[in-house]
C-alpha cells in the first residue's frame, strides 16, 4: 500500500466522507469488473459491490493499517459476489445475455485485439473451474501478486502458484484444440 | 508467456465493461453510510443486547443463590468472572452462518465487578471445532475503542469453512468502574474443505 492510501484510510477512519469517496473510486474499476465476471449479470455486480464497499467502509475501525487494503476488500468483493452468484444459480436471477448490440462500441483493447480471439479466449476462462478461474481473475483483473491472492482466497501462496499454471495450461490447450491443434496459441 | 498474459488481461477487460456510472453507485452507498442502520439491523441489535441482559440476570442470580464450594478443586472456579463459568449459563444460541473472511457481530455483555477479582486484558479468542475437541485458532487483546460505547464487537470471520467459538472476555476499567466484558458466538464459516492437488496440477 502506498503512502497515499495509507493516509487516506486515516482519513476515512476518522470518518471523512471525501476520503471515502476517494477510496471508492480508486477500487471501484477492478472490484466492478471482478464482480461481473464472477456473476456475470451487471445489476448483481453492482449490489454485491455497493454491499462490499458497504461493509469494508464500516469495518475500517478495524481494519490493521500495517496490512494492504486491497487483498482485505478484494475477499470481500469475491465473498458478495459468489453470494448472488448462488442466487444465480438457483436460478433466482436471470444470468445476462452475451448478445452482441450493434450499436456498441468496440473499446481500445478489442480493437488491438483479435475480435474471434478475444471470444475464443474468454470462452476458455469460462469453461475453468471456480479454483482455477478466480485465482486467474485476481491476477489479471485486480492485479493481485500470488500472495495477495493467497491471502484473498485464503490459500496457501504454493497452491495460488500451482492454480495459475494449471489454468494458463489449460487456456493454451483449449485454445489450441480450437485451432485445430497448430502449435504454441496465438490468440 | 508474458504476451499470453496481456491477452488474457486484454480479453478479461474487453469483456467486462461496465455500463454504469461510477456517481449513481457512489450516491447509493454514500446515502446508506450517511442513514442509520436499517430497522432490522438495529433491532437485531437490541435483540443482542437483551440476550447478553438476560443472560447476565441469570448468571447473577444463580451465583447470589449458589454457595461457592469451599476448595475449588480448580482454581478457575474461583473467579467470579470467569467465561468458562458464564459459557455454563449460556442460553443455547443460534449459530451464525457466514462465509468466509465476512463481517461477524457479537452481541457484548458487561458488567461491574468488584475489587478484587483478577484483572484480565480484554481479548477475543478463537476455538475451531475439530473432531469433538476445540483448537485454539487466535488470541489478540482488544483495544479499548473496539468496545467501549458498543454493544456489539464486529470481526472478519475466518477464511477455513468449519465450526468457530469465538469469545470475548476481560475487564477494563472505564470512567472509575472495574467492568467486566464477555460474550460467546458460534459461528459456522461456510464453505468446501480445500481440495487436495492433485499431481497434474503441480507446475
Amino acid at each position: 500500500m502506498d503512502i497515499t492510501e495509507q493516509e487516506l484510510l486515516k482519513r476515512a477512519k476518522e470518518g471523512e466522507h471525501d476520503a471515502l469517496e476517494q477510496i471508492f473510486r480508486h477500487h471501484l474499476d477492478s472490484a466492478i469488473r471482478l464482480a461481473y465476471l464472477i456473476t456475470r449479470n451487471w445489476a448483481t455486480a453492482e449490489d454485491a459491490v455497493q454491499e462490499a464497499f458497504l461493509q469494508a467502509f464500516r469495518s475500517l475501525h478495524s481494519f490493521q493499517d500495517d496490512r494492504p487494503f486491497k487483498p482485505w476488500f478484494t475477499r470481500i468483493v469475491v465473498n458478495k459476489a459468489k453470494r448472488t452468484k448462488d442466487r444465480l444459480d438457483r436460478g433466482h436471477l436471470p444470468y445476462d445475455q452475451e448478445e452482441v448490440n450493434p450499436h456498441r462500441i468496440f473499446s481500445p483493447e478489442e480493437h488491438a485485439l483479435d475480435k474471434e480471439g478475444v471470444d475464443t479466449l474468454f470462452s476458455a476462462i469460462n469453461r475453468l473451474d471456480e479454483n482455477h478461474r478466480l485465482p486467474l481473475l485476481l491476477k489479471y483483473i485486480s492485479g493481485l501478486t500470488e500472495a495477495e491472492i493467497a491471502e484473498a482466497l485464503g490459500i496457501p501462496p504454493s497452491r495460488v502458484k500451482s492454480r495459475l499454471y494449471v489454468a494458463r495450461q489449460r487456456l493454451k490447450k483449449h485454445i489450441t484444440k480450437l485451432k485445430g491443434g497448430g502449435g504454441d496459441a496465438k490468440i | 508467456m508474458q504476451r499470453f498474459d496481456e491477452q488474457i488481461t486484454e480479453t478479461l477487460r474487453a469483456k467486462s465493461e461496465w455500463p454504469g456510472s461510477a456517481d449513481a453507485l457512489w450516491g447509493r452507498i454514500s446515502s446508506d453510510l450517511d442513514q442509520p442502520r436499517s430497522k432490522w439491523r438495529r433491532k437485531r441489535l437490541w435483540v443482542g443486547m437483551a440476550t447478553a441482559a438476560t443472560i447476565f440476570l441469570a448468571f447473577m442470580i444463580h451465583t447470589m443463590l449458589t454457595p461457592l464450594p469451599p476448595d475449588p478443586p480448580d482454581p478457575q472456579f474461583s473467579r467470579l468472572a470467569s467465561p468458562e463459568a458464564f459459557s455454563l449459563f449460556m442460553v443455547p444460541e443460534e449459530i451464525q452462518t457466514v462465509l468466509p473472511g465476512e463481517e461477524v457481530q457479537i452481541a457484548l455483555g458487561s458488567y461491574f465487578t468488584p475489587e478484587g477479582d483478577d484483572d484480565r486484558d480484554l481479548r477475543l479468542v478463537i476455538w475451531r471445532s475439530l473432531h469433538s475437541e476445540e483448537v485454539l485458532v487466535e488470541e489478540r487483546l482488544l483495544e479499548e475503542d473496539e468496545i467501549l460505547g458498543q454493544s456489539v464487537l464486529w470481526v472478519i470471520s475466518p477464511t477455513e469453512p468449519g465450526l468457530y467459538r469465538f469469545v470475548v472476555e476481560g475487564t477494563l476499567l472505564t470512567e472509575g468502574e472495574r467492568m467486566t466484558l464477555a460474550a460467546e458466538q458460534t459461528i459456522r464459516v461456510e464453505g468446501k474443505e480445500e481440495d487436495a492437488i492433485s499431481e497434474n496440477d503441480q507446475p
